[in-house]
C-alpha cells in the first residue's frame, strides 16, 4: 500500500514546532567563547588587529619600492640628460662611479678630491654621437681621463678627433693651473702651439701683479695633439680643475653639404636659363642675374661655414687659466682657550652643517619633486588597493550549499 | 594557561532571557572589543552562544562535540576579525554565516573520515557523512538528520529562533525567493522521508 506524504499525520504546525526544536538554543556544557579567546591568543582582538595590520604597511612599502624602482628606471635617463653630479671620495676612481651608473657618454660633472684632496670639476659632456665613453681618473695629481668609442684615449681627452671615421667632433677643453711663476708658465704655454702644424694662439692676456697675477690663453691645437698638449700644460703647475666638452657636428656638416649641393644645382639651372634666354626682356635678365648673385652669395656663405666647422673639428680649443699658487703658510689661528669659545666654534660648525644639510635637502627635494609626487600618488593608490584587498580577503565567504 | 580578565559566573542566564539581534548594541560591543575591552566580547558571546550552539547541534546531527568545535571556531574567527568589523553589515548575520561555514567544513571533514574508516567510496550525492549517519531517530528528528546537509542548513536556519527569513537569506547569501524555494524543497523532502517512515511503520 502506497502512502502519499500528504496523507501522513504531520501537520504544518507540528512540523514547524519540530523544526524549531531541532535548532532550539541550548546552553553548552561550558562557555565555549572562553576557549576561543584562549585559542585566539590571549590579547584577543587587540592582537589580532595588530596581526591584521602589520603587513598592510609592509605590503604598501614593498609596493612603493617596486614603483620607485620602476619609476627610477623610467626617470633616470631623463634626469641624466639634465645633469648629474657625483662626489668622489679621495682616491676614488671616477670610472667606478660612472660605470656603476652605466651612464656612458653624455654626462658628467664629477667633483672629487683625488690624490691630495684637490677638487676637480669635469664639465658636462654633450653627447658624442653613438660613441660610448668610459671615464676613469687616477688618484695622483697627473689626472688621466680616458674615453670614447671603444678605444681609450689618455691625458684627459675624450677623443683625438678620430672617434669614428665618419664622425666630426669639435672638442674644447679648459684648465686651471696654479703655478709659482705665472709669467713663465704663460710663456711656456704659448710656446706649445706649433706654427708648423697650423696651431695658433687664439687669445691671450696677462693681468694683475704679484700674487694676483693671472694669465688667460686660448690655444688652438690639432685635435690629434689635444691630449699631448693637455699633458704638457698640466706640467706647468698644479691643475685645480679641468673641463672637457665635445660636440658632434657631423649632422651639421652633412646638412651643409646637402644645402651647398642644392644651391649649386639652382645656380647651374639659373646659368643654363640665362644662356637659353639671351633675347629675353631686360627686366627678366636683370632679375635672373640678381637671383644668380644671391645664389652665389649663399653658396659662399655655406662653404665658409663648412670650412669654419672643419677648422673647429681639426683644431681643438684649450682655454688655459694660470694663477698664482696661494701661500701655503698656515694662517695664525686666534687663540682659543675658553670653554665658551669652543662652544661657540662647535655651534658655528653645527649650524653651518645644518645649513648645508638643509640646502642639500631642498636642492634634492626640488630636483626630484615630480618623482616624489609620482611615488606619493602611487603609494596612496596602492595603499587603497591593498586595504580593499585586505577587506576582501577577510570577508566571510558565502556558505557553499552546492 | 592564559588568565582572562573577564569575570564569568558559573551560573548561566536562562536562554530565553538573552537578547540578541540588536544590531546597534552588537556593533557597539564589537567596537569596544576591538579596542581591547574583553568584557564587551563576553557580553556578546553570552548572548549568542546558546543560539549558535543549538543551531550547530541541529546541523551536525546532535553531536555536541562537533557543535562545540564549530562554535569555538566561530568565536575564534570573530575574535580575529574583530579589528576588521566595521558594522557595515549586521553582526548577527556575520556570526551566523561564520557558524554555517564552520558547520559545513566539519560536516565535510566527518564525511571524509567516515569514508576512510569504512573504506568505501560512496558514489553520488553530496557525500556528507553526518547527514546519513545514525539516522536512527524516528519521526521528524530522524527525517531532519536524513536530509542533505545543505537542505538541513536551509530548513533549520529558516526555523531557527531569532532569525527571520530575510536574515537567513542574508546569512546564506541567497535571494529571499531562492531561499524560500529551497526551503520548500527541504520541507517536501522531509515530508517524503516521514512518509517513508510511516509506511515502514505500518
Amino acid at each position: 500500500m502506497t502512502t502519499e506524504p500528504e496523507n501522513l499525520n504531520v501537520d504544518a504546525g507540528e512540523m514547524a514546532a519540530g523544526l524549531a526544536a531541532a535548532s532550539e538554543p541550548v546552553s553548552p556544557s561550558r562557555e565555549i567563547w572562553k576557549d576561543a579567546l584562549a585559542k585566539a591568543g590571549g590579547r584577543g582582538a587587540a592582537r589580532s588587529k595588530w596581526r591584521r595590520k602589520w603587513w598592510v604597511p609592509a605590503a604598501s612599502v614593498a609596493a612603493a619600492l617596486v614603483v620607485l624602482a620602476g619609476g627610477a628606471l623610467v626617470m633616470v635617463p631623463q634626469v641624466g640628460r639634465v645633469g648629474a653630479r657625483w662626489d668622489a671620495s679621495p682616491g676614488m676612481v671616477a670610472s667606478q662611479a660612472l660605470a656603476a651608473r652605466s651612464e656612458p657618454a653624455e654626462l658628467g660633472k664629477v667633483a672629487g678630491a683625488p690624490g691630495g684632496g684637490e677638487s676637480f670639476d669635469y664639465a658636462m659632456m654633450p653627447p658624442v654621437g653613438d660613441a660610448k665613453v668610459k671615464w676613469h681618473e687616477s688618484g695622483d695629481s697627473n689626472q688621466t681621463i680616458r674615453g670614447v668609442a671603444g678605444g681609450e684615449l689618455d691625458a684627459g681627452q675624450p677623443g683625438n678627433g678620430e672617434v669614428a671615421a665618419d664622425r666630426a667632433i669639435v672638442r674644447r677643453a679648459s684648465m686651471e693651473v696654479e703655478c709659482e711663476d705665472v709669467r713663465g708658465a704663460y710663456a711656456k704655454a704659448t710656446a706649445l702651439a706649433s706654427d708648423a702644424l697650423g696651431e695658433f694662439i687664439e687669445s691671450g692676456s696677462l693681468t694683475g701683479d704679484g700674487d694676483a697675477m693671472r694669465g688667460d690663453i686660448t690655444l688652438r691645437v690639432q685635435a690629434s695633439r689635444l691630449s699631448l698638449v693637455m699633458n704638457q700644460l698640466r706640467g706647468l703647475g698644479k691643475p685645480t680643475s679641468e673641463n672637457l666638452s665635445s660636440l658632434d657636428v657631423t649632422d651639421r656638416l652633412t646638412d651643409l653639404d646637402a644645402t651647398i649641393r642644392n644651391e649649386r644645382k639652382i645656380e647651374a639651372e639659373l646659368l643654363d636659363l640665362a644662356d637659353k634666354r639671351k633675347d629675353a626682356p631686360l627686366k627678366e635678365v636683370l632679375e635672373l642675374r640678381d637671383q644668380l648673385s644671391q645664389s652665389r652669395a649663399r653658396i659662399e656663405r655655406l662653404e665658409a661655414q663648412k670650412a669654419n666647422a672643419g677648422k673647429q673639428v681639426a683644431y681643438s680649443a684649450i682655454v688655459l687659466t694660470l694663477h698664482h699658487k696661494p701661500s701655503e703658510e698656515p694662517k695664525p689661528e686666534p687663540a682659543k682657550s675658553g670653554f665658551g669659545e669652543k662652544m661657540g666654534e662647535a655651534w658655528k660648525n653645527g649650524t653651518a652643517g645644518l645649513g648645508d644639510a638643509l640646502a642639500w635637502c631642498v636642492e634634492t627635494g626640488l630636483a626630484r619633486l615630480p618623482l616624489l609626487v609620482f611615488v606619493g600618488v602611487m603609494v596612496f593608490v596602492i595603499g587603497i588597493l591593498v586595504r580593499r584587498a585586505v577587506r576582501w580577503s577577510e570577508r566571510e565567504p558565502t556558505p557553499r550549499l552546492g | 594557561m592564559t588568565t582572562m580578565p573577564v569575570s564569568v559566573g558559573s551560573q548561566k542566564p536562562p536562554v530565553a532571557e538573552m537578547q540578541v539581534g540588536d544590531a546597534a548594541r552588537d556593533a557597539a560591543l564589537m567596537k569596544r572589543f576591538a579596542a581591547g575591552d574583553q568584557q564587551a566580547f563576553a557580553m556578546l558571546a553570552r548572548g549568542y552562544e546558546a543560539y549558535l550552539f543549538g543551531l550547530a547541534r541541529g546541523v551536525l546531527g546532535r553531536r555536541d562535540d562537533l557543535a562545540q568545535e564549530a562554535v569555538q571556531e566561530t568565536w575564534v574567527r570573530v575574535i580575529r576579525g574583530a579589528g576588521a568589523f566595521r558594522g557595515e553589515s549586521s553582526f548577527k548575520t556575520w556570526v551566523y554565516r561564520i557558524l554555517v561555514n564552520r558547520c559545513l567544513d566539519i560536516s565535510e571533514r566527518e564525511a571524509r573520515q567516515k569514508r576512510m574508516r569504512i573504506g568505501v567510496v560512496e558514489a553520488g550525492g553530496a557525500g556528507y557523512g553526518v547527514e546519513e549517519s545514525d539516522a536512527r531517530a524516528e519521526g521528524l528528528a530522524g527525517a531532519i538528520e536524513r536530509l542533505t546537509v545543505a537542505q538541513r542548513v536551509v530548513v533549520l536556519l529558516c526555523y531557527h529562533r531569532g532569525l527571520t527569513h530575510a536574515q537567513a537569506a542574508e546569512v546564506l547569501g541567497l535571494p529571499l525567493g531562492t531561499l524560500k524555494s529551497r526551503l520548500n524543497a527541504g520541507l517536501e523532502a522531509l515530508r517524503g522521508m516521514m512518509g517513508e517512515g510511516g509506511e515502514k511503520g505500518e
